[in-house]
């Protein structure tokens, strides 16, 4: 099955990246979104001064059965996109497909169908659950809002999916306060995975947990992703663990996409300064690794969203700016050498195997 | 088997230790805390009472075998035409100027004070959490017009608002209860308001959103189930100043117009009074001094035992509180302190 | 906030999770600046934490605790390369490595116990792969183990076992494949020949 045409509207978004693996149905496809928060000045005559350019410029294709691991720093827009791909928040401009069907700024009640297929994992397993509701109605409110189950019949699919994802179905009616983070998080998948949707957007799932509890769950997401079918978009800023949970990774930087490619290509052959830098900043949990690891210190500080560098956003702490990255926006593109699906947006990007001029931190200790 | 199905058996294996912490809900946790505060109980008491002594307004009325509008000036009036004392002729808190049993006025008195009280918080609650949600979850120009509004009821001056109703309809019951709820809302909604501003951007709100769930829902599954403290605390409260503005509509003759007691109106006649009949005036005060009191340490009462703040446990308050809460935080229940600490957080 | 710590130049800084809601980029900003600053005054770091790879930066020592006790301290270099006990072991097995080819991540069965009613004797026993009869009676204190007098854990399985060396050689090669029934098959072995080991072994 051959990718989707390349999108002609916005040059800054570049090509449509496209999959390898060509046998599974495209699920997703995300053209060019745009979200801009307006910022008004208060009182009662507001006027629209400014915007906050959360998301500008990003397209991707999801194909069935896969997982896009999205990475990037706070302010990066990466949950502003997880939202507007969920419908919770409306875009700006750009399009969302899924199934072939545009689901676009749809209203409540057209987008009601959609909502049986795209859930979402949120990251705040405090948060993210009503306190005063017990945990089987959590879980069981899908089936209350989309008429699907009550009753008896009800509780028996809650009771059931609270035994898949570990749970014990006899605390259908304790309170979310009465689990431990993991458990709750553990509801929240329950509460995704009820109706069976195609497609379940993580935000952050496992960046409240401890690293234990963190592998229970991802070990979870694993399996049902298997046993479902599910497709996953996964959001975090933990790069080990979206190495470990993806297909395909996209690096985010500002409201653009940096990279995206094949995890094994990003990680391990990626082009971009950022990207670079990103992959050096975490130390390993290996101490002679950590010793060893090359950190590619940045200047400065993540610039506003409200006034983003022009050109390439990245170019103001880009060791490799030219003039050339302040005026140009980067096309997002594969690069010479390159598999058609490992896309970079860069006017100088590293070529693979060259090292980009980092410092470990015993050399830094010395050169003081 | 899969790695999942190990894991939870594993728990299952602790089940026996979490069991052994049954947790409790919000206002399980809020009931036991009441239990304990000896100023919430003697206040929820002392209403009781008061509710007692109303609803057998008309036994007492047969026992002391006066009513409550009838004058009784051969035995109710001293020789010179003046009330008789408490204890005379069978008129325990004495009469007033017209021979008048005291006594079974003041409690007919309560039974009006209780139902407006009651009754104008009921409305003006429900009301108020109405537009209050509404203004709130919605925003936009719904929640410009709407809040206006509550600014507007606010700002009303009710005693002209009374005033003028009536003039023109004749001062009534129903007029005092359209008047005081109309006066209430306002408050309820501000409030209500405020509080779904702030809870529409918690997560689960979200959450629900990507569910699908519309509005509605989202209004009045969500949200208010996690208002509804901060609510039942302001309706308590609202009821004392209901009660104290019915009588202040009374004493003003525009609410209940005498013969029918209320406090207002009997202390109206107390004002001429009072040099030669203390009791005319001490009695309906005191009533309408302990009612309100009762009400309004009991809205305290439900606002510690909903939103306990460590600060004031230990800060000292009513000398028996303190003892009492940090006995029971330290000996019987530490799991109940801890369950409520997670519950509320 | 580091400015308000330092401002009266201690002796020791207590840091309380300093890094965890951070991105990489701004947590190696603040791990430098708190090193620097430790280096320039010889100020003592305590480093609360729970991301394992800040403490393999920049710990000299490593203290592991398990439900308000002490499970393990070792220096960094034992701690990450010969754990004793099984807690430790769990944690660094748990986390995903870049070089690790498995689907699957190898966490810590079970969930972290309730203060209130901690289980008898050692309290990490309901989830240890290692756990004897010993261990649900007698609460194990810190012991030394190992070659040097710095490393000691508080766990009943013997001291130098040839199985936990296996275990820490293959948790040193990344070989997360390698799978726990093996090890823990010798070192029930090596349980039931040692003159401590008493009782079964639960893999």
């Amino acid at each position: 099955m051959s990718g989707p045409p390349p999108s002609a509207a916005d040059a800054s978004a570049g090509a449509m990246p496209a999959d390898p693996d060509a046998g599974a149905e495209v699920l997703l496809q995300v053209d060019s979104v745009v979200k801009y928060f307006p910022i008004k000045s208060g009182g009662m005559m507001s006027r629209h001064i400014g915007d906050v350019k959360a998301v500008d410029g990003v397209s991707l294709t999801l194909r069935q059965g896969q997982t896009l691991g999205v990475v990037g720093e706070t302010g990066c827009g990466k949950s502003t996109l997880a939202r507007c791909i969920a419908g919770l928040v409306p875009i700006t401009s750009g399009k969302v497909i899924f199934e072939g069907k545009d689901i676009t700024n749809l209203s409540r009640r057209a987008m009601q169908p959609f909502r049986r297929e795209i859930q979402m994992i949120f990251q705040d397993p405090y948060g993210s659950l009503n306190p005063r509701l017990r945990v089987g109605s959590i879980i069981g409110e899908p089936f209350t809002i989309h008429k699907t189950a009550t009753g008896n019949e009800r509780k028996r699919a809650v009771q059931d999916l609270m035994q898949r994802v570990g749970l014990n179905p006899e605390h259908y009616n304790r309170f979310p306060a009465e689990f431990s983070g993991g458990q709750r998080q553990r509801i929240g998948v329950a509460r995704a995975l009820a109706l069976r949707p195609k497609l379940i957007i993580c935000d952050e799932p496992v960046s409240a947990l401890d690293v234990s509890i963190q592998a229970q769950i991802l070990n979870l997401l694993a399996d049902l992703q298997d046993d479902f079918g599910l497709t996953y978009l996964f959001i975090a800023h933990d790069l080990e663990v979206v190495r470990h949970v993806s297909n395909e990774v996209m690096v985010m930087y500002l409201g653009r996409a940096a990279e995206f490619g094949p995890k094994n290509d990003v990680y391990d052959r990626s082009h971009h300064p950022y990207t670079r830098a990103l992959l050096s900043a975490a130390p390993a949990a290996d101490p002679e690794s950590a010793a060893a690891r090359q950190r590619i210190v940045l200047t400065g500080e993540v610039p506003s969203p409200v006034n983003p560098p022009s050109g390439c956003r990245f170019h103001p702490r880009c060791p490799r700016a030219q003039d050339i990255c302040g005026q140009e926006i980067p096309p997002l593109e594969a690069k010479a050498g390159d598999p058609h699906d490992h896309l970079t947006a860069c006017h100088f990007p590293v070529p693979a195997g060259e090292e980009l001029a980092g410092a470990t931190r015993a050399e830094v200790r010395r050169a003081r | 088997m899969s790695i999942t199905e190990v894991e939870f058996q594993a728990a299952s294996a602790e089940a026996v230790p979490e069991q052994a912490i049954e947790g409790k809900s919000q206002w399980q946790l809020t009931w036991r805390r009441l239990r304990s505060d000896r100023m919430a109980i003697a206040s929820v008491i002392t209403i009781l009472v008061i509710a007692m002594l109303a609803l057998l307004a008309p036994a007492f009325a047969s026992l002391t075998g006066h009513s409550a509008v009838q004058q009784y000036p051969n035995t109710g009036l001293s020789a010179s035409g003046l009330p008789v004392p408490p204890g005379t002729a069978g008129f325990w808190l004495g009469t007033d100027e017209l021979g008048r049993d005291l006594f079974v006025r003041i409690l007919y008195g309560a039974r009006i004070s209780l139902f407006v009280g009651l009754s104008t918080t009921f409305m003006a609650t429900v009301a108020g959490v109405a537009v209050g949600l509404i203004s709130g979850y919605f925003g936009g120009r719904t929640d410009a017009v709407l809040a206006r509004c509550i600014d507007a009821a606010l700002a009303f001056p009710y005693v002209v608002l009374a005033l003028a109703l009536a003039a023109r309809f004749g001062p009534s019951l129903p007029i005092v209860i359209g008047v005081i709820t109309f006066f209430s809302w306002a408050g309820v909604s501000r409030i209500v308001r405020g509080q779904t501003l702030s809870l529409k951007e918690k997560e689960y709100i979200e959450a629900a959103r990507s569910l699908g769930a519309g509005p509605w829902r989202i209004m009045f599954v969500h949200i208010l189930p996690n208002l509804l403290g901060p609510v039942l605390v302001l309706a308590t409260l609202l009821i004392p100043s209901a009660i104290v503005f019915e009588a202040t509509l009374s004493y003003l003759g525009l609410g209940i117009q005498p013969p029918v007691p209320s406090w207002g109106n009997i202390l109206n006649g107390a004002q001429s009074y009072y040099q030669v009949a203390w009791w005319y005036l001490v009695f309906p005060a005191a009533a309408l001094l302990i009612t309100t009191l009762a009400f309004n340490l009991l809205g305290d009462g439900v606002r510690d035992a909903l939103d306990p703040r460590t600060e004031r446990i230990f800060a000292g308050q009513a000398g028996g509180r303190k003892k009492k809460r940090r006995k029971a935080a330290a000996a019987d229940e530490p799991a109940a302190a801890i369950a409520a600490g997670t519950a509320e957080g | 906030m580091i400015a308000m710590a330092l401002s009266l130049s201690p002796k020791m800084i207590i840091a309380d999770e300093p890094t965890t809601a951070l991105d990489a980029t701004v947590q190696a900003q603040i791990l430098d600046l708190l090193i620097r600053l430790q280096e320039e005054s010889d100020t003592a770091l305590i480093m609360i934490t729970h991301d394992l790879g800040v403490i393999a930066d920049i710990a000299d020592d490593v203290l592991v605790m398990y439900a308000g006790r002490a499970a393990e301290t070792a220096s960094k270099h034992d701690a990450f390369y010969q754990p004793h006990h099984p807690y430790t072991m769990g944690l660094l097995e748990s986390i995903p490595h870049s070089s690790a080819a498995a689907d699957r991540l190898k966490p810590i069965t079970g969930q972290p116990p309730s203060l209130i009613t901690l289980p008898s004797g050692c309290a990490f026993h309901p989830r240890c792969a290692y756990v004897m009869d010993r261990c649900l009676t007698d609460e194990p204190k810190l012991e030394p183990v190992g070659a040097a007098g710095q490393h000691s854990s508080a766990c009943w399985l013997p001291a130098n076992s040839a199985g936990l060396d296996e275990r820490a050689a293959g948790l040193r090669r990344n070989a997360v494949a390698e799978g726990r029934t093996h090890v823990a098959a010798k070192v029930a072995e090596d349980i039931a020949q040692s003159p401590e080991g008493e009782g079964s072994v639960v893999v």
